[in-house]
């Protein structure tokens, strides 16, 4: 059997290309949102409750206090995409850390390491995630630490597996008998090697991110002063009987995300294991 | 996979003693993460701006200066932050979760309370999740590769990017006001007087939205790991015996196949227990379910310490409870496992 | 500026919607017994309304607990309820108070003065909220005999302040179950037992409170019907679908939102109004920290108030439901109202040039500072007057950043820690200035005391108006000091009223005899009737 390139491998997968396309749309989005919106997305523009493809100049409608919903959701994107990436990178980074040390380590590092994971595993994450935005204040950057804070343990438990395995091979010892430190093996000789699983579980992090960011900010704990989906979710709830549009629109940003997110992580996992995909 | 009776004895005489040491084993296991979850929460409070008694006085519009140093000295927020958290400690030990200010009732009783409601919606929840995944798994793998296996796929995939609370108030919208087939919020008709099967059936018609906004999302988690678990013992050796001999594919499937995916599912269902209670948190604020998600949220909202630390610790015991469940269930099924 | 009343506004939006909103329908006769479903979207600590004078608590307390007299349509605006007659000395120094005769508390013991005289020295003057002011000066109540209660002050009081401030402040409780208890802790407090139409029955915290009929009322033939459910739901579209459905018939203080509750307005069966509010008006109000030091300068309060276009507001937050506020007291305060007073019309370019004036030019980013805004989390309404104050600042060239906090952080922030710019509040109109409105411009509150004046706000002529209205017993002379005491407001602009609103029920046509008395969702609904 010929082994494709990974590009190949990932440029034949439709759903992977159909997600690609989708994401970029949505980071276009993003990036374009002050050019294609200038002014506050947040400003009074129109008549309240305006329905969709009424008014050309608000072709997504308008919600309860008279905003622009198109414009509301491509200065949304801006937050979704950045909570989610920073949240993941965050999550991924501790998980790296806290996984590798203990990993490597073993013993009593390891066993109060892993005591520390089960607890953070144990509190149902999206309470611990609703304590510390109260603690720290509503706002994108508490959101952003705070799931970062509930999502890190997958990451951890991978990276601790990884470095389990791989502590034990030769070329570990040998760099052991070369007379390099800790640090230099734990990350310029074991990590490299243990990076692609965790990678992998990247783009799962960034959906539940996604999401995770959108049902706190639906609870009126993300920045005010930043639109994000899940406000915009919010502030049609109370409207939902009457205006039900101004609730579903950006639900549906959030959805078509996250998939776009799922497909292209999906995409990215057969690629890199070509016989653990799909048969 | 017969057994023969002489053999079922022997391996249930040995699973009951592997299941006491089992026991004590996640009971030490768990000590320490009690001790710490208490200890994470109570800093975490500590920290945050206003206490109790500040949303007490803001509940009742405002109170003078002595009452207010004199309902925190009654509920010792005026020691140390050392002597508060021992005086937790040593309380949450004797089961005394102290007294919800919001409230004005003991946080046990209002958690004990509103637990049901939370088990209930968990449970089918679960049900539904597990029920569902596994048949959309098994539909998917017995048909790998083709249209109908990437249809399933990909409305799991669909499925998991749904967010919940969204789902809820969209099913909301359609189901309870425009079709009028569901009530709108609530776990049963209040006060009904409903007693018997009229009553079960009553709360039925309440969860069945929040069970669905709850619980798609795992119907997707549950699907892709029975469709993986399915695929990967196909390629198991006795498997392929099972071929050889000339057995049916249903009889493959079903006798052999199932019974050996759905094993790394039970330890899924122990493992996400905590992720779908964090979840109904939402789903109960969604639908006006009067549980332990919708307290916690209160709580928050309200900075209401003893109750939020009291549904920690509770939610942390019960994922604890689950899990040993789970666990003793594995073994159960799987007597080679062994209990580590 | 053209002013436009109150009722016009009203009937404006009220009309725009479908002429079946105003009057309530009354054609229906009630008739005894059925179920009346009511939505109720919080639930509070406790249900003594005698130690916490609340609309929150009220809500369901006031049909099992009854205050001495209540707010009605006409006459003197008070009508009696406990207490059948009141007389105040020639000296202003006491009150005497005739009690109805024959009632008995829902445990079967008779109601006396004795009762009275305790819940007003025990409870109203030490523990109440809004009590600890009224009845400051309250020395001892005598009890001549089971139906005479004299109130007695040590120095004159205006009665007129005492009457109108009965509605809210004088809850009676029963004495021998609260004797010699820790008041606040009664288990009492939890399961009230009162003298009113409806005897309390159960609570089911998060899922409903039942209220059952009283079959010893003292009034004759009330109440009629058999029992009362409050059903608790957390969320304003839940609340609108079940008005649909019929499985509630009626909700109060805007337990819908405004757009939803001008839907339902139309929906064949359900009316919405917001009569039976007219007592119990609150005012969107943009509080200020004059220990910010732009904010201290009278010529920046000024510009904020000129960028507001509180048209725009009213059409948008309040779709239309209320009236441009002209002062502290709304239109509907009558004796005290006036309307002269110096008024500040939407004039952006007149805000811009105050400010260049006070020295805060525009900076090379278009800012000329910033500020941060705290709307009070409790009422659509604050949030969305913030997200509009917000906008409005910036227009300006105020680079204003909303900051939103859980409702202890709000108060430790705004009323405690004065940790804040700017904040939006919904305060109360309680039918006279001196019960919860000069507390807002009075120097001196201690730290903590959530609305009153924690704004840094300290002018001796302001103190010395209030503290003299306080103390006159003379009926005309008080209105002329809170006329001035108006005037002086709205020169100074320490606080910025913004939107007087009434909240908005709405209620199924299967429902007789309601929003008959103006504060009637905190009223004992003695005869309310399902038809």
């Amino acid at each position: 059997m010929i082994q494709r390139s990974f590009a190949e491998r990932f440029r034949t997968n439709r759903g992977a290309l159909a997600g690609t396309a989708l994401l970029l749309l949505v980071v276009l989005a993003a990036a374009a949102a002050p050019l294609l919106f200038p002014g506050d997305p947040l400003d009074i523009v129109g008549r309240p409750l305006l329905e969709p493809f009424t008014d050309p100049r608000f072709p997504l409608g308008t919600d309860r206090l008279g905003r622009d919903i198109l414009a509301g959701l491509a200065h949304g994107a801006r937050a979704s995409l950045l909570v989610g990436l920073v949240a993941a990178f965050g999550a991924i980074l501790i998980g790296i850390l806290v996984g590798a040390v203990a990993g490597y380590f073993g013993g009593w590092t390891d066993e109060v390491l892993m005591r520390l994971t089960e607890t953070f595993q144990t509190v149902p994450g999206f309470i611990l995630a609703l304590a510390l935005i109260a603690v720290m204040g509503p706002g994108i950057v508490s959101v952003a630490i705070a799931i970062a804070l509930v999502s890190w343990t997958g990451p951890a438990r991978i990276t601790r597996a990884e470095f389990l395995t791989l502590r034990q091979r030769e070329f570990v010892s040998a760099a052991r008998i070369l007379g390099l430190g800790h640090t230099h093996i734990i990350f310029r000789e074991i990590l490299p090697n243990a990076l692609a699983p965790i990678i992998v579980l990247g783009s799962v992090i960034v959906a539940a991110a996604i999401l995770i960011e959108s049902a706190l900010s639906y609870l009126g704990l993300s920045d005010p002063n930043r639109i994000t989906w899940g406000q915009m979710i919010a502030g049609g709830r109370p409207v939902f009987r009457t205006a039900w549009f101004v609730s579903a629109i950006p639900g549906l940003a959030i959805l078509l995300t996250v998939l776009s997110v799922s497909l292209v992580g999906e995409g990215l996992t057969d690629a890199a294991n070509p016989r653990t995909g799909r048969k | 996979m017969s057994v023969s009776p002489d053999r079922g004895r022997r391996a249930a005489g040995a699973v009951a003693g592997r299941a006491f040491v089992l026991i004590r084993r996640r009971l030490a296991q768990a000590l320490p993460i009690i001790v710490l979850v208490l200890v994470g929460n109570f800093v975490l409070m500590k920290l945050a701006p206003g206490d109790a008694v500040d949303a007490y006085f803001a509940s009742i519009g405002g109170g003078d200066a002595g009452v207010i140093a004199q309902l925190r000295a009654e509920y010792g927020l005026d020691q140390s932050a050392l002597a508060q958290l021992g005086l937790y400690l040593w309380k949450t030990a004797q089961l005394d979760l102290g007294k919800s200010l919001l409230h004005g009732q003991p946080v046990l009783t209002l958690i004990l309370e509103r637990m049901p409601n939370t088990l209930l919606l968990m449970l089918s929840g679960v049900s539904l999740a597990f029920g569902l995944g596994v048949i959309l798994g098994v539909a998917a793998a017995r048909r790998a590769g083709t249209p109908a296996d990437t249809a399933i796929v990909t409305l799991g995939l669909i499925i998991y990017a749904t967010p919940g609370f969204w789902l809820g108030l969209m099913l909301i919208v359609v189901f309870a006001v425009k079709l009028a087939w569901l009530p709108v919020s609530g776990i049963e008709t209040i006060a009904s007087q409903m007693t018997g099967f009229e009553r079960v059936l009553d709360i039925a018609r309440h969860l069945v939205l929040p069970t669905v906004s709850l619980a798609l999302v795992y119907v997707a988690i549950y699907m892709r790991l029975m469709r993986a678990g399915m695929l990967e013992v196909y390629g198991l050796d006795f498997v392929r015996t099972a071929r050889a001999k000339g057995l049916t594919a249903d009889r493959i499937d079903f006798r052999h196949v199932l019974p050996n995916a759905l094993l790394p599912m039970v330890t899924m269902l122990g493992l996400q227990f905590g992720t779908l209670l964090g979840g109904s948190v939402v789903i109960e604020s969604v639908f006006s379910i009067p549980g332990i998600g919708r307290l916690a949220f209160e709580s928050v909202v309200n900075r209401d310490l003893n109750t939020l630390l009291g549904i920690v610790f509770m939610s942390a015991l019960l994922v604890i409870a689950v899990n040993l469940i789970v666990d003793l269930l594995y073994a159960h099924l799987d007597p080679r496992i062994e209990s580590a | 500026m053209a002013r436009v009343t109150r009722r016009t506004v009203i009937q404006g939006a009220l009309g725009a919607a479908g002429s079946s909103l105003l009057p309530w329908n009354a054609h229906a006769q009630g008739k005894r017994g059925g179920v009346l479903m009511v939505a109720a979207d919080s639930e509070p600590a406790h249900w003594n309304g005698a130690i916490v004078a609340s609309n929150g608590v009220f809500f369901v307390s006031s049909k099992v607990l009854e205050t001495l007299a209540d707010q009605a349509f006409g006459g003197t605006g008070i009508k009696p309820l406990l207490a059948t007659a009141w007389t105040p000395a020639a000296d202003g120094k006491s009150l005497t108070f005739q009690l109805r005769s024959g009632v008995k508390w829902h445990d079967g013991r008779d109601f006396t003065s004795a009762d009275v005289a305790f819940s007003a020295m025990e409870v109203w003057k030490k523990l109440q909220n809004l009590g600890r002011i009224v009845f400051k000066d309250l020395e001892a109540v005598e009890t001549p005999n089971a139906t005479t209660a004299v109130f007695r002050f040590s120095k004159p009081i205006p009665s007129q302040l005492i009457v109108n401030a009965l509605p809210a402040v004088s809850t009676v409780i029963p004495k021998h179950l609260y004797e010699g208890t820790d008041i606040a802790a009664n288990p009492a407090n939890l399961k009230p037992v009162g003298t009113g139409p409806y005897i309390f029955a159960e609570q089911k915290r998060g899922e409903f409170t039942r209220l059952e009929r009283n079959p010893n009322y003292w009034a004759p033939n009330q109440p009629l019907v058999d029992r009362i459910l409050y059903r608790v739901m957390a969320d304003k579209g839940a609340i609108a679908a079940a008005h649909e459905s019929g499985d509630i018939h009626l909700s109060c203080f805007s337990a819908v939102s405004t757009p939803d509750a001008l839907r339902l307005g139309k929906v064949k069966g359900l009316q919405v109004s917001t009569k039976g509010y007219e007592g119990i008006l609150y005012t969107a109000t943009v509080e200020i920290n004059h220990r910010t030091k732009q904010l201290a300068d009278l010529r920046v309060r000024k510009a904020i108030r000129h960028a507001i276009d509180a048209r725009l507001l009213l059409d948008t937050v309040f779709n239309g439901f209320g009236a441009i506020a002209t002062g502290p007291v709304p239109a509907t305060g009558a004796p005290f109202y006036t309307t002269d007073v110096p008024q500040y019309a939407f004039d952006p370019l007149r805000a811009e040039a105050l400010l260049d004036e006070a020295g805060f030019r525009r900076g090379a980013d278009g800012n000329r500072f910033a500020l941060r805004i705290l709307p009070a989390p409790f009422f659509e309404q604050t949030r969305l007057t913030g997200d509009y104050l917000r906008q409005a600042l910036r227009r300006i060239g105020i680079d204003a950043q909303i900051q939103t906090n859980d409702t202890p952080g709000h108060f430790a922030k705004v009323y405690k820690d004065h940790q804040f710019d700017l904040a939006i509040a919904a305060l109360v109109y309680r039918n006279d200035p001196a019960i919860s409105t000069t507390v807002l411009y009075r120097s001196g509150t201690p730290a903590g005391i959530p609305f009153a004046n924690q704004y840094g706000y300290a002018d001796p002529e302001m103190d010395k108006l209030i503290d003299q209205a306080a103390s006159e017993i003379n009926g005309q002379e008080r209105i002329k000091l809170y006329v001035a005491f108006q005037k002086k407001v709205m020169t100074d602009l320490p606080i910025l009223p913004l939107i007087d609103f009434p909240f908005l029920s709405v209620v199924s046509e299967k429902v007789v005899d309601h929003h008959n008395t103006p504060r009637w969702p905190v009223s004992s609904w003695p005869d309310v009737g399902l038809a």
